[in-house]
């Protein structure tokens, strides 16, 4: 563990941004904080920073408190959101400007330029201008600018949300791949939950000031800990639900679409009689086409709307135990329907207990 | 629009032109004209010579008052810009709500009369001025200083005063147009206040700068009315020159030569300050 | 033809009035503050008819330029000093006035009826009508006894404390006389290197220059002076209206007299109120009122205090305007 924020509160202007936070930064990860707006993630980066300062709590570097630290006393780089480029500098001076300031001299700095240069891919353009160059070259600038001090961690604050969709897939992909060759801890910030989940070795999930949820992008996905990471985290089909009783390894839930089994976690702290919800992944439901589905967790269901989506289609079922209750059905290509559909629309659905999971259903 | 402009376009940029023309091309013609003429019997004589530029570069004592006010003009630049710098820096580092408050507060005495000004400053500066009736009392001092007025320093410390706001204003003006990210960034890669300032803030601020030095070095150099006022037998500026010339020895030619002469200054200092307002990287930028 | 009728009607009601008392025109005056006030304008206007409209100079120079820009059309009536008259006449600017149509001619003192400059001939171009000098302003306190010699603004015990008018005729008129030259206002080459010269010692002694009356008074205070080369008597009443204790004093070697008299332009249109106008500040009280509100001298009663007309150099016409003001720039602008 490279950075530990303790208790962290932050408060600003009688408003409570941060309360209590806690979270390990380990060594060498791309960690990605991730929440809607307004719930503090970029606090937690100007915290880190230096830019801000936290109200209580610690700020522990390699266990040294650092928290009193001006911004550029820490070992810690930041990739801004706009890049925040000197526009009167050259892209050479910007990227040396953390050398150059330090009083490197001026072969060795010409050098490491070229080589930080070399490294994001625009070698012969230190002469130019930030001004001259796309959103892609400068986020790139910022990057070989944040990345020439050999920093402890990179703080990258939404870097891609200025750039479109396919540069933005580009640079997801160059920016993992910067991180894994350099070895340096990455803490990334964005409230695109798939950016996250491409990127990350950890994600930790921010809402209202708090952590929701800490671990990696699978078992953010699909184990959800509360009903905010459940929706906040992809699309979701939702079903308000009670623990029955649990055997072994199977939870029972009685619902309106009947009894229905789901598979016991190690840290599910459930007692019969818990009020739950159950989520289960559109991808993950099953339309039954062939009639060989398994006998547990069936659901019969009318299909009230289709969408081609090119790759996939997106079926919606409505249920006759349960009004005003819709799920979507991911289905690979359309040929799949008129088969999967009985008289007058009928389907059989269907979802294997490993795939569906439990979160409270009171809480955030 | 490629290449092509409309008939109103046209009649606008006419009108400006001949407004432009009448208001600043054609006085100064008017000066040009009367430069080469020279006084004869308390007339002017209209024929073309050039014996005002003749005694201009030729009488020393007219030589030294140039050297003189150009000195005065730069030392008062230099002061106020580096007063400018710190005033605008400190603005700046309140709290944004402030700015504009703090924006009037430096422009309001813009609005005063100049003489006003001028007055309020020397009776500051009096021997039963504020200053010296302070520094009295405080028992500092036993009897009022009279070195305070009537001379160059009185000349410089006024134009300093008065033409202040036209350093701070341009200076805050763009360095509230650095953004913030910008200062962060630096910090953030491991500058120290001073680094910020001389790596970011300053080269960012160049054009307020150079519009600052520009309007200042423009003002001290040409004013007269300061000198006159508060510079006493040995202020005596190129401004104060002409002035008299125009007024008290009523020889408009040979003031019109000095006048001349303090364009071509004044265009030069204009040209330099235009040169740094737009650094290359802005050029290139264009 | 409602336009031609109003003129004749108005032609009417004129030729009906009694014709020397009202003659309902116009008199231009140009001149310098303290000789046309509201005082005695306003009783004029009433018992002439004539409208008096009345632009203000501050110097002598402007006065001339505008004059020569006109051809005098602009004014009827200006106030001039006796140096300028030659100037004047030369360049045609004023014409004399009509002495039968000024019967108050007989009130001017005796000193006053018969001075040289503003006559030529049997021709009167001017009437006099205040005089002064120019001479020392010193604070009682610092000279228990005024001082005696012009060189007080040299000497620096005592021209440390002294101001000075930026002036180029006074200064060198003055300096020229205490440099003991026969004709102060007729210089050799060679007279005016000595003056430049003086001038400059000076200019390196004294603590400042003022310009102009107000000036002065305020330079007065701000300064701290103790010694004037002053504009006038009147300076010593708006300085003891601000608490200066101060007196004034003409020098053995003597001082700068003016004496300022209406002269009629060129180009006047309404000669006959410029007449009635010339007559009625000859008459009666208007001179001492003068005195009373300037403290210059008047030419129709005799002033008490203003004894000392007799030790003056009455302002003279001089080899070259143009000279002195390059003379005297060159004082100012030399370290």
């Amino acid at each position: 563990m490279v950075l530990r924020l303790d208790r962290v509160t932050k408060v600003y202007n009688q408003f409570t941004v941060l309360q209590e936070l806690s979270l390990d930064v380990r060594r060498g990860e791309f960690l990605t904080i991730l929440g809607p707006s307004g719930s503090g993630k970029t606090t937690v980066l100007q915290l880190i920073a230096g830019i801000a300062q936290h109200t209580s709590g610690r700020l522990l570097f390699n266990g040294k408190d650092i928290g009193r630290l001006p911004a550029s006393q820490r070992p810690f780089n930041t990739v801004f959101q706009d890049y925040a480029l000197f526009p009167h500098m050259t892209v050479a001076d910007n990227v040396g400007y953390g050398p150059r300031i330090k009083g490197m001299n001026r072969r060795d700095l010409l050098s490491l330029v070229e080589q930080a240069l070399e490294h994001v891919e625009l070698g012969g353009m230190g002469k130019r201008y930030p001004a001259q160059l796309s959103g892609g070259q400068r986020q790139r600038v910022a990057l070989a600018r944040a990345l020439i001090n050999k920093p402890s961690i990179v703080l990258l604050d939404e870097p891609l949300s200025a750039l479109d969709a396919v540069l933005r897939r580009q640079m997801q992909v160059f920016l993992k791949a910067a991180q894994r060759s350099s070895g340096v801890t990455f803490v990334f910030v964005t409230h695109d939950q798939e950016e996250a989940v491409a990127m990350s070795d950890r994600i930790c999930v921010m809402n209202g000031g708090r952590v929701e949820q800490l671990g990696t992008p699978a078992q953010i996905y699909h184990e959800p800990s509360n009903r905010f990471v459940s929706s906040f985290m992809g699309e979701t089909n939702a079903l308000s639900a009670i623990v029955w009783s649990i055997d072994n390894d199977r939870v029972v839930l009685r619902s309106a679409l009947g009894d229905l089994i789901a598979y016991k976690r190690p840290y599910y702290a459930f007692v019969p009689g818990a009020e739950v919800l159950l989520n289960v992944r559109p991808e993950s439901v099953q339309l039954d086409v062939s009639g060989g589905a398994p006998n547990t967790n069936r659901l019969v269901a009318k299909v009230v709307d289709r969408a081609f989506l090119g790759p996939n289609s997106k079926l919606t079922l409505a249920f006759p135990q349960a009004q005003n209750l819709h799920w979507d059905v991911r289905t690979l290509g359309n040929h799949e329907l008129p088969a999967a559909a009985g008289k007058a629309g009928e389907v059989t659905a269907w979802f294997r207990p490993e795939d569906c999971a439990l979160v409270p259903a009171s809480g955030s | 629009m490629s290449g092509r402009f409309s008939g109103a376009t046209l009649a606008k940029s006419a009108l400006a032109v001949a407004i432009l023309g009448v208001l600043i091309v054609l006085p100064l013609a008017v000066f040009l004209a009367h430069s080469f003429y020279r006084m004869e019997d308390r007339e002017i004589v209209r024929a073309f010579s050039f014996a005002n530029y003749a005694e201009l570069a030729s009488n020393p004592a007219y030589r030294s008052v140039f050297v003189q006010t150009l000195w005065l003009a730069l030392q008062v630049t230099f002061i106020n810009t580096v007063v400018g710098w710190i005033v605008a820096r400190a603005m700046w580092r309140r709290r944004q709500r402030l700015h504009f408050a703090l924006i009037l507060a430096v422009a309001v005495p813009l609005l005063l009369s100049y003489v006003i000004k001028i007055y309020a400053v020397r009776m500051f500066l009096g021997v039963n001025g504020l200053l010296n009736s302070t520094l009295t009392s405080l028992g500092i001092i036993d009897e009022p200083l009279g070195f305070l007025l009537f001379n160059m320093a009185a000349v410089r410390i006024t134009l300093c005063v008065v033409l202040l706001p036209y350093s701070i204003l341009p200076i805050f003006l763009t360095l509230e147009r650095v953004p913030s990210r910008l200062v962060q960034a630096a910090e953030d890669l491991g500058a120290s206040a001073t680094q910020v300032f001389w790596t970011v803030l300053f080269p960012l601020a160049l054009p307020g700068t150079a519009m600052a030095t520009t309007l200042t070095f423009v003002f001290a150099a040409g004013d007269f009315l300061i000198p006159e006022l508060v510079g006493g037998p040995n202020g005596f500026t190129l401004g104060r020159l002409i002035f008299t010339q125009f007024g008290l020895a009523y020889n408009w030619p040979f003031g019109a030569a000095l006048a001349v002469l303090l364009v071509v200054v004044t265009l030069t200092a204009v040209v330099l300050g235009q040169r740094l307002a737009q650094p290359r990287w802005q050029r290139q930028n264009a | 033809m409602r336009k031609l009728k109003s003129i004749a009607l108005a032609g009417l009601i004129v030729a009906t009035l009694p014709a020397a008392a009202h003659s309902a025109g116009t008199v231009r005056i140009f001149t310098f503050e303290g000789y046309a006030d509201e005082e005695w304008v306003g009783p004029f206007e009433a018992s002439t008819g004539c409208q008096v409209n009345v632009t203000y100079t501050g110097s002598v120079d402007e006065l001339f330029a505008k004059m020569i820009a006109s051809k005098g059309a602009d004014y009827d009536l200006i106030s001039i000093d006796t140096s300028l008259f030659p100037q004047y006449i030369d360049k045609g600017l004023i014409v004399p006035f009509d002495a039968q149509n000024i019967p108050n001619l007989k009130n001017l003192l005796p000193e006053f009826a018969d001075v040289a400059e503003v006559m030529a001939g049997e021709s009167r171009f001017g009437i006099p009508i205040a005089w002064g000098s120019i001479g020392l302003i010193y604070d009682k306190a610092v000279f228990p006894e005024p001082p005696t010699s012009w060189n007080a603004l040299w000497d620096p015990a005592t021209a440390s404390k002294a101001i000075v008018l930026d002036d180029a005729n006074n200064n060198i008129v003055n300096t020229a006389t205490l440099l003991g030259f026969e004709d102060p206002y007729n210089l050799s080459l060679e007279q005016f290197e000595q003056v430049k010269q003086k001038l400059i010692e000076q200019k390196r002694s004294i603590l400042s220059y003022y310009a102009g009356f107000e000036d002065g008074v305020n330079v007065w205070e701000s300064s701290g002076a103790s010694l004037m080369f002053s504009m006038g008597e009147s300076q010593v009443i708006s300085l003891a209206e601000r608490g200066y204790d101060v007196g004034y004093a003409i020098p053995q070697e003597g001082a700068i007299g003016w004496l300022d008299t209406w002269a009629l332009s060129t180009g006047a249109q309404d000669v006959e109120c410029a007449h009635q106008w010339v007559d009625y500040v000859l008459a009666g009280d208007v001179g001492p009122m003068m005195t009373t509100a300037h403290g210059y001298g008047n030419t129709t009663q005799s002033n008490d205090g203003l004894d000392y007309a007799d030790r003056l150099n009455w302002l003279r016409p001089v080899e070259s305007l143009e000279m002195r003001a390059q003379v005297w720039s060159e004082v100012k602008a030399s370290q």
